[in-house]
This record gives C-alpha cells, structure tokens and sequence, in this order.
C-alpha cells in the first residue's frame, strides 16, 4: 500500500492574519507527511489552527489570511516524488476537501446533479453530457440510493448524511490523489458519522487516496486514521501511529486530551474515575508565548519547559513530541 | 456558460415535488391579478374615458350606471380608478425595476471587489440616503419640469421614475452586498473555489442567486412602497398632472366632499391600500419560503 516516497509534503507552513496593530501566525510551522493510501488525523482544540492548515493547502483561506512560509509538495502520482505544489490551483492537481456543515457546504439554489456534474466539468474538462453520466456513477460510489432521482432534488430536500455523501461525491469529480477533510462529521449524528467514516475509509482503499482528517473527537481519529499529529496552538506537539498515540500519549496535553474525554468506562481516565478538564483556555494566535505553548496550562511545567523554543523530536523512529518531559507523561 | 435555468434562484425555480401554495400567497396572487387585469384591460372593461366629464351628473351616488358614482366633473369614479392602475403600475413596476438592477449591480460591485470601488459605492448610498426625498424630486421637477411623457411614459412620469429610481437602488445596494459579503465566506462558495471554478463562474453561480433571494422578497413590497410615493406625490399635485386619473390625485380632488361623498376619497384610498396589502401578502409567502428551505 505504501511507497517510499509521500504522496504530500507540507514542510513549516505558517499561515499569516494581519491584525490591525500586527501580525499573527495562528497556523505557526507545521510539517506533516502522508503516504499514498494512508490517513492521517489532525486533532486539536477549537482555534488550534487545524482547519486553517486544511483550508491554506485547499487555496481556500479567508480574505485575511495569507501562506506566510513553508513549502508543500505532491507527488504526480502515487510512488512519484513529490514535486512544488500551488495550494491556490489545489483542484487541478488532484487535492480537494470535504467541508463540516453540510448544511451550508452545498450552494442552495443548484441541483445535487448540477453540483456534482459542476466539479466535473471544471475538474476534468469533459462534456456536460458526460459529466452529468459521471456524476450518477460518482454519486453511486458514495452510496447515494436512487442517484437519478435525487440527482433532481435540491440540498434542502436531502438528509445531513446524504448531503455529505453529495459533498464527498462532488470532491471525487476531478479524481484527486489527496482528499482534505474539515470536520466532516462533526455536525451529523453518531449512525450517520459512522457511515460516513465508513465510505471514507473505503474510498481511500480503493481509490489509494491520501486523506488528511480534521477533527476534534479522539474516537473519530481512532476510527479513520491510521497515524495521528495532535495540534496545540499552532504547532503540531505529537505525532505518531493512531493505537500508541491515544493510549501511550507522549506530550502533557494529549494525556490531559485523552483524560478530558467521557467514557462509559471512566475508570480507565483519570486514576480516581472522574473526567478531568483542562483548566485554563487555549491561547489566541496573538499571545503565543515563548517556549512550550501548553506550559500555561500543564501541571508539570518546569523552568526547561520554556527556556527554549519547543521542537518536535524523534523519541522511537516512527513518534515525534515536542513535550520535555515526555518520558514522565503517562496514563495514569 | 449554461442555460439560465440553473441560475435562477431557488424562489423562481419549480420544486421537485410542488407543494401547495399557502393561503396567503394565493390571496395575495388573486389581488395582483386583478389589478394587472385591470391594467391591460382598462379600455375593455370601461365604458367611457376617464375624462368624459357629465357636468350634468356631478356627484352622483353610486347606482348601476356609475358603480362607485361620478365626481366633482361628473367623471366616472370606477372609470378612473381603472384606468389610474396603468399609471401606477407603470410607474412603480419600472422605477422598482431599475432599481434593483442599478442597486444590484453596484452592491455587487462593492461586495465583490471590495477595497476603494465599495467605499465609493457606499459612501454614494449614504449621501443619497442623507439627501430628502422631496427636495430631490423638486429639484428634478424643477430641471425637467413633469413633461408631455417619454415614449411609452406619460405626462409626469419619468420625474417620479428618475427620483424613485434614484433613491430606491440603495437598498438593494445595501442588501446585496451584505449578503454576498456573508454568503462569500460560506462553505459552499469555498467549496466551488477549492473544486476549481473560476471566480466569474463562483460569482454567478454560487454567490449572486443566492445573495438575489432576500432582493426578491423586498422588491414585491417596493413596488407597493413606489405606489404610495406616487399617489402621495399626486395627491401635493407634483406627481401625475391632472386630468390624467391616479389614486393620489383622486384623493385630492374627492377631498372637499369627504364629509358628503366619502366615498370619492375612499375608493382611491382602498385601491392603493388593497394593492399594497397584495404585494405584501406575496412578499411575506416568499419570505417563508426562503426561510424554509
């Protein structure tokens, strides 16, 4: 399934707003990588900067925002080199994204055929004839039940699972290679969730496409994603395959992640059963400190916590942390 | 591109399956087809001209021959009203319409583009807005005087249509940049980026139906609102000049008998407020519509 070379390359990305009196880095370095056919989950808090790093490699960042630094690279095709990559022409070369809310992700006055046949034509440049053939297919490969029929209806006629799958359907139009997801289903019930997890799944074994998933539910990355990066601030803090990571968490903020979710077995948190919240707020792009960024937070802070700037190093060949004191987190 | 059907926004367009029209549009339906009826039909359904005078008959009760009675002149009141809703319609049909394509497009403009052409735009709103209406219209009044009509325009006519158009494009100005401001950042308009559309194609398709969708809803009441400009016009004696019929101007000439013969002030009045209470009717069904999808 994989090849030595990675399918993207994302090596210190910054993304930039400027604010009135300066500006701020709220995506600040990030590098990650993902192999042909593999998933990688994102997870960090609201306001982490994970769904502007999807957004920033989609070309799809808000006025404000802007690509201060870093590179990305894709590879041609699957065991390719990368090669340079322009994020704001991501669809013609084979990267697009999945949007959270499918309830505002599919314009309201367009067919679901008509959206679905739209990416073809503009992805593919083929006929509209034939896009409107390819888009029954597509939408047939997403599980959409009846696809003649619902390729008439407009959005507000169908279910949040089934707009997704819509959405999905319209993200595969141009045959990409890498398939962004921002939070995809987030907004939609567990049943649904799982579904769609589901199909994502399967069309990333069949089709070998590399996706990048965005979210803040640990169970999700646990369900989807082979390797996790967790997010803090800006930063990616911990990296490594989804099963060590969420049970052997190597950074002081994963651990207190991982205690902070609810379980029907609580037991297995926190050492006396209760759920454990992390005190204090994540900080804003504009007061990043120097350091370790969750040192304001963490219990197990020391004077070395923030005497330098934090990097991410290798503690077995396949893990990453930033945390100092990686080797003293633990479950307990 | 591809037909206008698929730009059309979704208010306009036939849903897949067609559900009932509420009550209330229907009533709404019915009192504007009257009234257009009336309009393209006025020289059918009237007997006489509206400027017939019978100094014979002035002042006459309503009876079988005069269903709402005759004026000061002896003028069939029935007559004119009917012929009365051609000019208002005109008028407010047109001026709205201008409107809303000036306004539209330069709130576009602004939203879109931004930067130095949206503080120019609206910066001309807020003068506009800042400017009294009667005063404007005055001064082109004054300009242009109310003239002997413009092509298929009447006597009077194109003053009201310049000002009303004039003042009336600022708020789709307003309302259509807001929205496209709101609808650029929205999912879906990122999503037709990310897949690759070009931005006039974004623009067209993406944003503009959908940020025309609240303009629909107010433009249905404009014209009631254009209507009453008009007849308020009339009835000071700037708008239409008499002899021609219009509600306002009905209204003034029926005022000195108001206590005697209400009935001359009252029909014009009920015109105007039927009319209105229509357009509002349709506008308000449309509005739930849009709400609900």
């Amino acid at each position: 399934m994989t090849s030595d070379w990675p399918m993207l390359v994302v090596d210190g990305l910054r993304v930039a707003i400027a604010r009135a009196d300066r500006t701020v880095y709220p995506v600040d370095g990030v590098s990650f990588s993902v192999a042909p056919g593999e998933c990688l989950g994102i997870v960090g808090e609201s306001g982490s900067g994970k769904s502007l790093t999807l957004k920033a490699l989609a070309g799809v960042l808000p006025r404000v925002a802007s690509m201060a630094d870093g590179s990305v690279r894709l590879a041609p095709a699957a065991g390719d080199e990368p090669a340079p990559f322009d994020p704001t022409a991501a669809h013609s070369n084979g990267v697009t994204m999945v949007f959270q809310e499918p309830m505002t992700a599919l314009n309201p006055t367009m067919r679901i055929g008509d959206l679905v046949a739209e990416s073809i034509v503009v992805q593919r440049g083929v006929r509209r004839a034939e896009a409107r053939r390819n888009a029954l297919e597509l939408m047939r490969e997403v599980g959409i039940p009846d696809p003649e029929s619902r390729a008439q209806a407009w959005p507000h006629e169908l279910s949040g699972g089934l707009r997704q799958r819509v959405m999905i359907a319209m993200a595969l139009g141009g045959g990409p290679r890498v398939l962004l997801c921002d939070e995809p289903t987030t907004a939609l019930d567990v049943t649904i969730q799982d579904q769609i997890l589901r199909l994502i799944d399967r069309l990333r074994r069949e089709r070998g496409l590399s996706v990048v998933f965005v979210t803040h539910d640990l169970a999700v990355i646990g369900q989807i994603a082979q390797r996790v990066a967790v997010m803090y601030a800006g930063q990616i803090i911990e990296e490594g395959p989804v099963a060590e990571v969420l049970t052997d968490p190597r950074h002081a903020y994963t651990q207190n992640l991982l205690r902070s979710i609810p379980t029907v077995d609580h037991a297995s948190r926190a050492g006396d059963g209760h759920l454990v919240a992390i005190g204090g707020a994540p900080p804003d792009p504009g007061s990043f400190g120097f350091g370790c960024r969750f040192s304001p937070r963490c219990s197990m802070t020391i004077d070395a916590c923030n005497a330098e700037e934090r990097r991410l190093v290798q503690i077995t060949s396949w893990r990453t942390t930033a945390c100092l004191r990686h080797a003293e987190v633990s479950r307990t | 591109m591809t037909g206008a059907a698929d730009s059309i926004p979704a208010v306009l367009a036939a849903p897949r399956a067609r559900q009932r029209l509420p009550r209330k549009a229907l009533v709404g339906l019915a009192i504007v087809a009257v009234y257009v009826f009336a309009a393209l039909f006025a020289d059918v359904i009237t007997r006489s001209s509206p400027l017939d005078q019978d100094l014979l008959n002035r002042l006459d009760g309503p009876s079988g021959s005069h269903l709402l009675g005759t004026d000061a002149l002896g003028r069939d009141v029935m007559t004119r009203l009917i012929h009365s809703v051609r000019v208002d319609l005109r008028v407010a049909v047109l001026a709205t319409a201008l409107a809303v394509m000036i306004g539209s497009l330069l709130g576009t403009v602004a939203g879109f583009f931004g930067g130095i052409v949206d503080t120019i735009v609206m910066r001309l709103a807020d003068l506009v807005l800042a400017f009294p209406v009667l005063v404007l219209f005055l001064a082109v009044l004054g300009a242009i005087g109310p003239g002997q009509g413009w092509w298929f325009l009447g006597p009077g006519e194109p003053p009201v249509i310049i000002v009303a158009t004039g003042v009336g494009w600022v708020v789709y100005a307003r309302l259509v940049r807001g929205e496209i401001l709101r609808i650029r950042q929205l999912d879906y308009v990122l999503a037709a980026r990310a897949g690759g559309l070009s931005e006039r194609r974004v623009l067209l398709r993406h944003v503009l139906p959908n940020a025309l969708n609240q303009t629909i809803v107010y433009v249905v009441v404009d014209v009631g609102l254009v209507v009453l400009a008009l007849a308020s016009l009339s009835f000071l004696g700037l708008g239409i000049p008499i002899p021609i019929p219009e509600w306002g101007a009905m209204i003034a000439d029926g005022k000195p008998y108001l206590a005697t013969h209400w009935w001359l002030v009252v029909a014009p009045g009920l015109a105007i407020g039927a009319l209105g209470i229509g357009l509002a009717l349709i506008g308000d069904s449309l509005d739930d519509r849009l709400k609900g999808s």
